[in-house]
């Protein structure tokens, strides 16, 4: 159930339904938290809260605005909510605290969401790579997949084509659990009876940061990796191309910001953009009988590197 | 001493109402509540007491100030077209989405975009309506306004009434933080609703609650017995009451019983449903308003939102099964005059009316658990067709079953198709359990007011909490004064024969359902029922009869010989009936020769029952009827080329009589008139 700050939460940040001004970002959300809980801004006026938090009148104004949204935001969520979409927030007990421990303030505010929420904390496999995959690549996704399911783990991907439906799909098949997060397109993805069985048996949950009507787009596809490293115990990189691509960027990001430990593949059939990984610190795995090995080793999830906050808890807005 | 804002209420209120007005007992306090305090609010105010005056005028105060459109959330379409006139005596742009307007959805649209609508008024069913919903938030996002909720008993499970919508509605409010404001308005709320809608609410709702007396009304309680003696009953009193009236009936057919016998008896009447043309609805009600009708004929369906100031007298010619029901109903009477007359006709043999409400207004567990399997395994969007196929339920109850599974969200609908929703769903059994146990506690008080020696007004009052409560003085037992409940002999001799002569229809079926598609083309006329199974006289001895496997006697065969001569007189054809397997069912076979002797008719038994099948009473709905009739007769030997008069004993599902006439008129039988002694009440 989501109480009075979850509904603070969303009116300032949700997407769901159109606003006069701009919504706040993650980092405008969580920026803002470390001076005052949101929800005790509502139903004070633009000048009270501008000279509450000393923040610009404009600025003030939008928040007081955000929060007039709030009977549309009640309709959405409950439009969603009906026909089994739930929505979760940063600010409320569902939300996995590793997300946020890991990615700070890129952590999502908002989490909309079919299947069991708890799959959200099992600690699952990440297994990413390119939509375009050798034969042996997909062979190899799959093994992964398979050895995930073998120790009582979910496997976490994008869902997109390629090594994550490899993955994703191998994983279904031999009964394991999936989390697929979404960069788009949330409430088509759910029309699909097989999808629906697996969700309803307990096998599929599917999860984004975007709205659950949102198209495919390449922004919202490179936002989501984060999310994909910061909910697995390990991300094992398939295939990537070096220096370029989503799975590079985002596997470089997830290095570089600690969002959560990434292994690359480097053994049969794997391309230079897997070496060059490494060479950037991602683990190297070469042997797939390592894996177990790997996954046991990392069963305590290391926490991302706090980013410098100033002296003085600024607004970033 | 007044406040400013009180001269700023005042002034709105009297731009709209003149220069005198005042604000009525509580209003003003509500208006401040809503305005100046920004509480929720729940107002319980008898009907007329002006809850319109109260969100119009905040409305306006509240625009004034910069706030959102007002959304009003009524079940009453017939109140939204009286609100919208009023609305702009106050100088508010008030619209209503509904499905009669469709072509103006889109410039609503656009006029709430641009924030010239102050008040929207929707249907709960609207307002959970996808497309609605994809419509609306857009305007509805940009500013904050007041949420009216109308009728807000229904959204507590204790209430009389229980309206699915509602439920959507609250988990609506659910999501709404405690600064959004939110007004709800009911008539009819007991302790008990109260609480509940407290709970809903959050507990900083606020309560405004007002007197429900309505000094206007004596009340009076008459026990009898049968129909007849109650027809009779109306016949004899009704001529002496002064102005016109509703006789609330607990079924259509009684509606139509009624209306016919008063008009028979030179009393204008007309009868009045749900399952009328809304068109027909309003004309009579407007012959109502206008007093060119003495008495209507209503169902529970003429209810919340007419308004006849004058309405002298309010008979029930049975009992509702509920004192919240009774109080809404009797308290439409004499709301602008003096005296008002409330007579309720009352017996035990009502009660089985309302088990059968009870029974039919809830979901059966392995129903709804068998609907929910079925949607589960597919997992795709199913039409209503493949439900009724593959679920062996009544049609009506599996509508009505799907409805209350998409509140619940264990189904959801789109474009008349169903689909398992991912939320995970059990049964609320102990939800439904309370639900019974409010209504069987409800049955208890409706019985005890029947019998009561004490003040029927404090009773009923006393039944909805209310506070303040004394002798009306003006109720049967207040004053002494009784009807008498014996009418004149030679009155029950007319209603008896009336009831007796007065055609009962069997419509013929002109599609066919599950496995076989399409339109009949083989149609059989229209039939007629001698009587209804319900029905005393007739009725019980066709059930006694098939019970104990006796005959029928020579009394009723000579009374359905009446009929049919009645009927068609020139009638030459033969009699044909439904065979059975068993040589030991002779009910029907003797009733179809004593009468073909008695019409002086031949009889055939050119149809012949191939195979023993299930008893049809146990297929709950017309797929599986069908199917377990369809290709289990036959014609035996040349089939009759002339009209046929086709016999059974109980009319129902009239698919064995739908599949018999088939079968003839494909051979060049006809046309086929249906005849049977019973029907089960539609």
């Amino acid at each position: 159930m989501l109480d009075e700050q979850d509904l603070a939460a969303l009116a300032l940040t949700s997407r769901l339904v159109k606003s006069a001004v701009k919504p706040l970002s993650s980092r405008e959300f969580w920026a803002l938290r470390r001076s005052v809980e949101p929800s005790a801004l509502r139903g004070t006026t633009a000048i009270e809260i501008a000279s509450e938090l000393a923040i610009p009148g404009e600025d003030a104004e939008r928040i007081a605005r955000l929060f007039d949204r709030a009977t549309g935001i009640a309709v959405a969520l409950e439009t969603l909510n009906h026909s089994g979409i739930w929505t979760i927030t940063g600010v409320g007990e569902c939300y996995p605290e590793r997300l946020r421990a890991r990615l700070h303030d890129a952590a999502p505010i908002v989490l909309h969401g079919v299947g069991d929420t708890s799959l959200l904390s099992t600690d699952g496999v990440g297994v990413v790579g390119s939509r375009d995959i050798s034969e042996h690549g997909s062979l190899i996704a799959c093994e992964i997949a398979q050895t995930a399911v073998q120790s009582g783990l979910p496997v976490v991907s994008g869902a997109a084509r390629g090594v994550d439906q490899d993955a994703m799909n191998a994983a279904f098949k031999v009964g394991g659990q999936v989390v697929g997060v979404l960069a788009d397109s949330l409430e088509r993805a759910v029309t699909r009876p097989g999808t629906r069985r697996g969700v309803a048996g307990g096998q599929i949950c599917l999860v984004t940061p975007y709205t659950p009507s949102a198209p495919f787009s390449v922004g919202n596809a490179m936002g989501r990796n984060k999310i994909i490293y910061g909910l697995s115990r390990y991300t094992i990189v398939v295939a990537t191309d070096q220096e370029s691509g989503g799975t590079w960027a985002g596997a470089t990001e997830a290095l570089k910001k600690h969002y959560g430990r990434v292994a690359s593949w480097t053994g049969a059939g794997s391309s230079a953009g897997n070496n060059a990984l490494v060479k950037q610190g991602a683990v190297e795995l070469s042997d797939l009988t390592h894996l177990d090995y790997l996954l046991d080793e990392s069963d305590v999830p290391p926490t991302g590197k706090d980013e410098p906050l100033g002296d003085q808890l600024a607004l970033g807005f | 001493m007044t406040t400013d804002f009180e001269n700023a209420a005042l002034a709105v209120l009297r731009r709209a109402v003149g220069p005198s007005a005042q604000f009525r007992d509580g209003q003003f306090e509500a208006i401040e509540a809503l305005v100046e305090q920004r509480s929720r609010l729940l107002v319980v105010q008898r009907t007329g007491w002006g809850k319109s005056a109260v969100y119009f005028v905040a409305t306006r105060l509240l625009r004034d100030r910069g706030a959102g459109t007002t959304i009003i959330v009524s079940p009453l379409l017939a109140l939204m077209r009286d609100q919208i006139e009023a609305a702009s005596r106050l100088h508010l742009n008030a619209m209503t989405i509904n499905s009669s307007n469709k072509e103006e959805w889109e410039r609503i649209e656009q006029d709430l975009l641009g924030g010239k609508v102050d008040l929207l008024l929707v249907s709960p069913e609207r307002f959970n309506n996808a497309d609605f919903r994809d419509r609306l938030l857009g305007p509805l996002s940009s500013s904050a306004g007041l949420l009216v909720i109308d009728e807000a008993h229904c959204i507590s499970d204790w209430g009389h009434d229980f309206r699915p919508d509602y439920r959507r509605l609250v988990r609506v409010l659910e999501r709404m933080p405690s600064g959004v404001l939110v007004l709800c308005t009911t008539a009819t709320a007991n302790r008990r609703v109260v609480e509940d809608i407290h709970h809903q609410l959050g507990a900083e709702l606020k309560v405004i609650r007002g007197n429900l007396d309505r000094e206007s009304l004596s009340l009076s309680s008459v026990r009898i017995p049968t129909v007849v003696e109650r027809l009779a009953w109306l016949a004899q009193w009704i001529p002496r009451l002064t102005g016109s009236g509703i006789v609330y009936c607990l079924t259509v057919a009684d509606t139509a019983r009624v209306a016919d016998w008063l008009n028979t008896n030179d009393i204008p009447a007309a009868a009045y449903s749900g399952g009328r043309d809304p068109e027909q609805r309003l004309a009579i009600e407007q012959q109502l308003k206008a007093n060119e009708l003495k008495v209507v004929a209503a169902t529970s369906a003429l209810g919340m939102g007419f308004d006849k100031p004058d309405l002298a007298f309010v008979i029930h010619f049975q009992s509702p099964d509920s004192p919240v029901a009774y109080y809404q109903q009797v308290g439409r009477a004499g709301r602008a005059v003096d005296h008002a007359e409330v007579v309720l006709l009352w017996s035990e043999r009502d009660e089985d009316i309302w088990q059968y409400f009870l029974e039919h207004g809830l979901p059966v567990q392995w129903h709804a658990e068998q609907v929910v399997e079925y949607l589960k395994a597919e997992a795709d969007w199913v039409g209503l067709r493949d439900i009724e196929v593959n679920v062996n339920m009544p049609s009506s109850r599996i509508a009505g079953l799907l409805k209350v599974l998409d509140v619940e969200g264990a189904v959801e609908k789109e474009r008349s198709k169903y689909r398992r929703t991912l939320r995970p769903w059990t049964f609320d059994s102990a939800r439904i359990e309370r639900v019974r146990n409010a209504r069987l506690a409800e049955h208890q008080a409706m019985r005890d007011y029947a019998t009561t020696s004490g003040c029927r007004m404090a009773f009923l009052r006393n039944a909805l909490n209310d506070s303040d409560i004394s002798s009306c003085g003006k109720c049967d037992n207040c004053t002494g004064n009784r009807y008498d409940r014996k009418a004149d002999p030679s009155l029950v001799g007319q209603a008896l024969s009336f009831i007796r002569r007065r055609p009962i229809g069997i419509e013929p079926r002109k599609r066919w359902a599950g496995h076989r598609s399409g339109t009949i083309s083989n149609l059989l006329e229209p039939g007629r029922a001698l009587c209804y199974l319900t029905d005393p006289g007739w009725g019980d001895q066709l059930l006694d009869a098939k019970r104990s496997g006796g005959l029928l006697s020579d009394q009723l065969v000579e009374a359905a010989a009446a009929l049919v001569k009645d009927w068609m007189p020139g009638f030459d054809g033969i009699v044909a009936y439904v065979p059975s397997i068993d040589p030991a069912r002779t009910l029907v076979p003797n009733f179809a020769g004593r009468l073909a002797r008695l019409l002086q008719l031949p009889l055939s038994d050119c149809l012949v029952k191939l195979r023993q099948n299930t008893p049809q009473k146990l297929m709950e709905n017309s797929a599986q009827q069908l199917r377990n009739v369809d290709g289990v007769f036959a014609i035996r030997g040349k089939a009759p080329t002339s009209p046929v008069l086709l016999i059974d004993d109980v009319a129902d599902s009239r698919w064995t009589m739908t599949v018999l006439g088939d079968l003839l008129l494909a051979t060049g039988s006809g046309p086929i008139y249906p005849f049977t002694v019973g029907k089960t009440k539609g």
